[in-house]
Parts: structure tokens; sequence; C-alpha cells
């Protein structure tokens, strides 16, 4: 996949193309709704801002310049609704009290033994807390950071320095490893894992 | 100031992307669910079909365009074909300069026919009286050397001459038939009685009448002396021009039937007359005297002279 594929996917789209959309969705569905679910810690408001970006895509693909990559302009969009969106859950004073047990709706592995799945529910409960504690800013740059972005396109979407998005970055990262140090100590490295992620 | 145990954690974290614990993923496995998919490419597939039918033209748009295409080449041939039939605005401010020269040479067609008219009209308005009956002469040289191709010549012609003797005010004015028209009673012209002859006959007694009047004074221009060997002077002129079969006019036209034939006014005719009777042609004088009472029944005319000597307002030195 390469940055040109993608823009040129949405213009073809543009020209009416369906099947270029279908392409273009399917390479970005996933991680779009990861960063969706995880910045509103809540599968249904997620679901809907997830509806929200793909709409303002179709609707804005005869004015797309592919003067940047496709993932910046998608996600830019997606940092524009969940902003849009945390400023009306902020009025409705809901923000703190839509979250659900979102990581419920993850599939299970059948190789997973309970007494891991418990470890994990714990792990995941902490790191959750610890994500919701960041200022915004730097939770929407870590997220961003997590979902594969560069520090460029991340400094471009929040509309920032490349300096400021990676100093907001290393707070965030420096507050998450405090918290999560003692579940890091408790699990020992996979190697397998680590190969996996390309380390 | 930052700690370099921290640079290292943020270096391990830019390069591995996470902060949980090695092997343990949170949401790695989270995707959006089936019916939300379907939803999403089902919105980008109503928004094509709508850019589809937004861009495809509507019904009435193309027996639309077809009428319209119709009706405007219909306009079109109209238009043209009102206009071929009428002189040209443009052509009546050609220069006498410029006229005089293509109109004798292209004579062949009928758009130059209608050209010499409407510059016959322009040097009317100019008050070039001399070129005006040289144009006339040319128009007629030209004639009487393209038999094949005057007949629609002379009929717009006819026509246009009609028009402006029509709207000449001058009723007194004496037309004098074109010298050359004289000649054109060769065979290959026809009778000058026929109908079309006459027509253009008087379109171009028309465009010479007021050179008719610089002739009256006794001036002629070269090109007419020589193009006219048969032009009637007025001393001898009277038995050609009595020779001349005269077309039957109406009661009406009888002044522009008897101009037609006589070029001069109430008094110089009055003075042929005269020098018929005086030269013993009694009847020819008679004749002329009963033309001359048709064409001007009130000239006050000496009673019982015979018309020897006419009670005119400016009566002849005799």
């Amino acid at each position: 996949m390469t940055p040109d594929d993608d823009g040129d996917l949405m213009l073809r789209y543009a020209r009416g193309d369906m099947r270029a959309f279908e392409t273009l969705y399917s390479r970005h569905r996933a991680a779009l709704y990861r960063y969706l679910a995880r910045h509103t810690r809540n599968l249904e408001t997620a679901n809907d801002l997830f509806q929200e970006v793909w709409s303002k895509v179709i609707v804005s693909r005869d004015r797309y310049e592919p003067r940047a990559q496709f993932r910046t302009f998608l996600y830019r969009i997606a940092h524009n609704c969940f902003i849009d969106h945390y400023r009306r859950a902020a009025v409705r004073h809901e923000s703190n009290g839509g979250e659900d047990g979102w990581e419920s709706a993850l599939p299970g592995s059948d190789q997973d033994r309970p007494d891991t799945r418990a470890e994990q529910a714990q792990i995941t409960a902490q790191y959750r807390a610890a994500l919701a504690a960041l200022p915004a800013e730097q939770r929407d740059v870590f997220l961003l950071y997590e979902s594969g972005l560069s520090l460029d396109e991340i400094a471009t979407i929040n509309a920032v320095g490349m300096e400021t998005a990676k100093s907001r970055l290393r707070y965030a990262v420096a507050k998450l490893r405090a918290t999560l140090a003692p579940m890091a100590e408790a699990f020992p490295p996979n190697v397998a894992a680590m190969q996996e992620r390309g380390a | 100031m930052t700690h370099p145990e921290r640079d290292d954690e943020f270096e391990a974290f830019l390069k591995h992307r996470t902060v949980l614990p090695h092997g343990v993923s949170v949401d790695d496995k989270l995707e959006p669910p089936h019916a939300l998919d379907e939803q999403v490419l089902r919105k980008a597939r109503e928004a094509i079909h709508a850019d589809k039918q937004s861009q495809r033209a509507p019904r009435w748009a193309m027996p639309m365009a077809i009428a319209a295409t119709v009706l405007l080449c219909l306009s079109i041939a109209l238009n043209v074909s009102l206009n071929t039939n009428r002189p040209v605005p443009e052509q009546q401010r050609l220069t006498v300069a410029n006229a005089d020269k293509p109109v004798a040479e292209s004579r062949a067609d009928d758009a130059n026919v209608l050209d010499s008219i409407s510059v016959t009209a322009t040097r009317r308005e100019v008050g070039d009286e001399r070129k005006a009956a040289g144009a006339a002469n040319a128009i007629a040289q030209a004639d009487t050397g393209s038999a094949d191709g005057i007949d629609g010549a002379k009929s717009t012609a006819a026509a246009t001459g009609r028009a402006r003797a029509e709207s000449v005010p001058d009723a007194k004015l004496t037309a004098v038939r074109p010298p050359v028209l004289a000649d054109a009673q060769s065979p290959a012209f026809g009778s000058v009685a026929a109908p079309e002859a006459n027509e253009l006959e008087s379109v171009a007694v028309t465009g010479t009448r007021r050179a008719a009047k610089s002739k009256s004074e006794g001036y002629m221009q070269p090109a007419e002396r020589s193009a006219a060997p048969a032009l009637p002077v007025p001393s001898a002129a009277a038995p050609a021009a009595t020779a001349l079969p005269s077309a039957p006019a109406p009661a009406s036209g009888a002044p522009a039937a008897a101009s037609a034939s006589h070029p001069l006014d109430p008094g110089t005719w009055l003075k042929q007359i005269d020098a018929l009777r005086a030269q013993g042609r009694t009847g020819e004088a008679d004749a002329e005297m009963q033309r001359f009472r048709a064409a001007f029944p009130k000239y006050p005319v000496k009673p019982g002279a015979g018309g020897q000597s006419a009670a005119t307002p400016d009566p002849p030195a005799r």
C-alpha cells in the first residue's frame, strides 16, 4: 500500500468507481475504528463517529486533492469529528459517563486461557484508566501515533508544529508507562509478539 | 531536561508504537461491525448513483435543443432570403467615383444591376447630376451588350424605378429618355413597347431626370455623346423623336408618357412645334401639339395660334 494508491483510489471513487472506494475502505476501516473506539471509550459513539467520518469522506470526494496522504485526510476528519463530539458531550455533561465495556466486544482467542484472559482484562482496565487520565491533546497524539501515523502527519492533523506533537507524545508515553510499569514487570517479554510488531 | 531512561522508553515507544507490556494487546482485533460496513458502503454507492443522475441531461433537453436549432436555422434562412431581394443599404453609400468603374465592367449579374441602380439613387441624393447621367448611360450600355442577363435586372430595376418615380414630388419635371435607350431599341433589345423595356426605361429615366435638365441646358457628357449617336438634338431630333413608337399611356400617366418621348420643357416643346410648322410639317406639328396638350393640359397656349406662339410665362424670343 502506498500513499499514492490511496489518493488515486479516492480520485477514482470521485469519478464513480465504487470498487476503488471499497478497497480504500477495507484498508482503513479497522485502524480508524480502533482510534475512535479508544478515543470515545464507547462503541456506540464510536460507531456513530465512524459513520460520520466516512460520510464526510464521501461528501468531500469531489473536493479531494491528493496534496497530502489520504490517511492524513481521513484522520483529520476523524479528529475534527471527535472534537465536535467531545464539545457536544461536554455540553451535555456526559463526557465521563458514557464508557461501556467495549473490550468485551473484542473477539476472544481460543488459545486464551481463563487466567490469561483475567490478566488481560486487568491490564486493559489499567490502560484505559491511564489513557483516560491523559489530557485530550496528549491522548489524541498518542492514539494517532498508535494508529500508525507519523509525527509529521499528526502535527498536520492537529494543526500544530511537529515539535509540539512530539512533546505531547513524549508526555503521554511517560504517563502511561508510569501507570503500566507494575504490569510490565508482571508480564514476561513475548518475543513472538515483538517480532510480529517488527521490533 | 529529560531523563535518559525516559528517552530510551520514548525511543522504544516510537519504535514499537505501544506502551503495553510485551505480548499484551488491548484492542488489536477490534473492528467495525458488519452492519456498519454495509451502511457505509451503501451510502457511498448511493452518492455515486446520485452523481450519475444529476449529471444526466433532463429528458426535455434533447427535443428542446433540436427545436431551438431548427428555429435558428429557419430564421437565418428567412432573413437571408428576404435580404437578397432588396438592395443592401451599404451599396447606396458607394461613392460615385467607385461606382463608375465597376458598373460598366460587372454588368453580367443582377446584383451589379442593383448596385448601379442604388448608385443612381445616391447620385441623386448628392446632386451630382452629370455623373448620374453617365451612370445611367453605362447601365444602358451594359444592358444592350448583355441581352440574356438583362431580364432579371430589368424587372428589378423596373420595380425600383417605379418606386422612385412615385416618390419624386416634382410632377412637372420633364424626364428624358436616355440616349442609350434609344439605341436599345435594337432588335436584340426588342420593342420599346415591350413592358420590360419600358420598365427599364422608366428606371433609367427616373435616374436621369436631373441629368436631362442639364442636357436641356445644352450640356452633355462626352461619354453620353459617344454612347448615344442617335440622340435627338432639339432642332433636328424632332422627327426622330416623333418617329419613335409611343407606348400607350394611361390618362393619369400622360405626363410621364410625354416626358418619355419629349425631353423638353413646355416652352421648348412649343418651340419645336413652331419649328415644325415653320418647315411646313403641319401634320406632325399637330400631332405634337396633341401630345403636348395631353402632357400639359393646363399649360397656357395662345388660342388660334396653333402653337405657333405659346403664351408661356417665359415666352421665347422670336
